[in-house]
């Protein structure tokens, strides 16, 4: 099972979140992708928020965009359509993108990005809520919940390579991914990718459930052996 | 520009984030994460993890190693770990920019509280090689010290099997509520690379320019992550409510003296420094920070001891009049000559010349009136390059 790091984006520094909108700095681009490479993660997931965090920034030598240093694979999320047509050169050190907004469009929107990446690319992100019993999709560009069905679910595994499940509630607390979403939907999770809230304690029991991947938000900085214990 | 509507912060080096309250109030990071100290966490399960789990660890001789620099915060840790009766190692990595009443106060230290200790003194050549360095290219006094005190540390405790390494505030967090307190944060590369030496790694520090053998350089780089398995390396302001200025404060009852700090609201931290209230305080608002007056005053503010007025009031005065000599620096550190000072005025300050003082300011400061402090003896020496049996 890979393990990745996922980190927010924004105007060339990263950051932490808490939920969804609760954003904590995290340091300089280039010092954070350099430190996910060193600590040893397969990939990095790199989440570009539609609706940024409100920060007093000061730019330093050390904040770059997100073809600065990327030594590791990476998945890029949030604005890949507008890089397409406003900057494509971005996108050269990326090696697979995700979409979450195009994944509510009628398939043939998504399946132009295919056309361009290649299947083995493209990647859905789905972020997840359980609201009054009911597990809702978040649609982040329209900031829409909708109900979640089967029939989405098989539809968005069919389209894309993998499928990462974000738990948006437990991110950034680190042991609380809500597992029962991945028995309620029977989701295929040779192609998961869980993201949110999972724990480096929770990697080998993730493994044993056999996901592809699962991706450590905040915590994957805190400390210089976040990992170690499971790449062992 | 956004700006906290409780402390009036608008950035931080170590980077702030904003959010709107119920009351539609815009409030910092800083502040959010010390609403969160003072009403929502549970300190009393955090100090029982740090107790029963982290604490509880022994080592081979030491159970702690605790890096300290003559400050009273170092008071307040070593106090803390004896009580819990830690077998302690102190460690002084020396920077040589202590004054005599710095020393005075480590020597205090290890008697008061009968602990072992270590002083390590860096290469005096090399040492003022690497400041000039980081002086020329980056504009930091501090950046070479911080490299070397955590390299040194984490190996040290490795060498001499010591399981925590142990921290008191970790100004990140306390300054700019940059981490939450149950992150469970431990002391890594990256955040000494983030957070101690700007961003700047060894590689990029280490150029054309810094003449010095290779091997010399070492002292730099921090160990490898295999290298220091291990040893870890915690902070307490993690575990326990953390009130710097009142902590501080404590270290009176076991013999600490403070200095007179005319550039300093809390003149019980970094006491003893030659330089931390003067030249690299002034670099750090030539980089385009505030002063770190500013962060205790914002401190007070956030517990409520000072009003947002009166904060403003006081960082608009301070930054109004000359505050910052530090020839000393150049002429009985660097070994410049006055010209070499001269120069460096004249050709690498950019902007608020009107803080240079044209001579040391011997008045205390009234700022100290709000500490309300009995009147303390100055330091008699700068740049006291204390070195064992010398």
């Amino acid at each position: 099972m890979r393990v990745g790091a996922c980190v927010i984006f924004y105007k060339g520094h990263c950051f932490q979140s808490f939920g969804l909108n609760d954003f904590k700095f995290l340091g300089s681009s280039k010092n954070v992708f350099e430190a996910v490479d060193h600590h040893g993660f397969s990939e990095i997931c790199i989440i570009r928020p539609a609706k940024p965090p409100l920060t007093g920034l000061m730019s330093s030598h050390r904040s770059g965009d997100i073809d600065s240093y990327l030594g590791i694979p990476t998945i890029l999320v949030g604005g890949v359509e507008k890089s397409l047509a406003h900057d494509p050169g971005i996108l050269r050190s990326i090696e697979r993108v995700a979409f979450n907004s195009l994944l509510f469009e009628p398939e043939c929107a998504i399946q132009k990005v295919v056309d361009i990446f290649g299947k083995q690319a493209v990647v859905g992100m789905l972020p997840f809520v359980l609201k009054d019993g009911i597990y809702m999709a978040y649609n982040v560009s329209s900031d829409v919940l909708i109900e979640l069905t089967s029939d989405f679910i098989s539809k968005i595994y069919s389209i894309c390579d993998e499928v990462v499940i974000h738990d948006i509630c437990a991110h950034g607390k680190s042991g609380e991914f809500d597992l029962q979403f991945i028995t309620k939907f029977e989701i295929p999770v040779h192609r998961t990718i869980a993201c949110g809230g999972v724990s480096p304690s929770d990697l080998k029991r993730f493994s044993k459930l056999g996901f592809s991947a699962v991706y450590l938000d905040n915590i994957s900085l805190h400390s210089d052996s976040v990992i170690d214990g499971y790449l062992r | 520009m956004v700006t906290c509507d409780n402390c009036g912060a608008s950035t931080h080096p170590f980077g702030l984030t904003f959010q709107r309250t119920h009351e539609n109030l815009l409030i910092c990071s800083a502040c959010e994460l010390h609403n969160n100290k003072v009403h929502k966490h549970d300190w009393k399960m955090a100090k029982d993890v740090l107790e029963t789990n982290l604490l509880s660890i022994s080592g081979k001789r030491y159970d702690v190693l605790v890096p300290v620099r003559g400050d009273a915060e170092d008071y307040y840790v070593v106090n803390y770990l004896k009580s819990l009766n830690r077998s302690i190692l102190v460690v002084v990595v020396n920077n040589y920019f202590l004054n005599d009443l710095a020393w005075s106060n480590i020597h205090n230290l290890i008697t008061e509280f009968d602990v072992d200790s270590i002083l390590y003194n860096p290469n005096y050549i090399s040492y003022k090689e690497f400041v000039a360095t980081s002086l020329r290219k980056f504009n930091s006094i501090y950046l070479p010290y911080k490299a070397i005190l955590h390299r040194y540390i984490m190996m040290l405790a490795k060498e001499k099997h010591i399981p925590l390494v142990v921290f008191g505030q970790c100004q990140p967090q306390e300054i700019a509520g940059k981490f939450s307190y149950s992150d469970n944060l431990r002391l890594s590369n990256w955040w000494v690379v983030e957070h101690e030496k700007n961003g700047i790694t060894a590689d990029e520090f280490i150029g054309s320019g810094l003449h010095l053998q290779s091997w010399q350089y070492d002292d730099l780089k921090y160990p490898p992550r295999k290298v220091v398995s291990g040893v870890t390396a915690i902070f307490l302001s993690n575990y326990l409510f953390w009130d710097q200025a009142q902590q501080n404060k404590l270290a009176h009852e076991h013999g600490y003296s403070c200095g007179q700090e005319n550039n300093a609201f809390d003149q019980y931290e970094n006491t003893g420094s030659s330089v931390y209230y003067n030249f690299h305080d002034f670099l750090r608002i030539q980089s385009g920070h505030e002063p770190k007056l500013f962060d205790q005053l914002r401190a007070e503010v956030r517990f409520g001891r000072m009003t947002k007025t009166m904060m403003l009031k006081l960082q608009r005065d301070f930054l109004s009049a000359p505050r910052y000599y530090f020839k000393n620096f150049f002429t009985d550190f660097l070994g410049s000559t006055n010209s070499g000072f001269d120069w460096y005025c004249e050709n690498r300050i950019t902007n608020r010349r009107d803080l240079l003082a044209e001579s040391e300011l011997n008045e205390l400061s009234r700022l100290a009136e709000y500490q309300n402090l009995n009147e303390e003896a100055p330091p008699r020496e700068q740049f006291v390059r204390f070195q064992k049996g010398i």
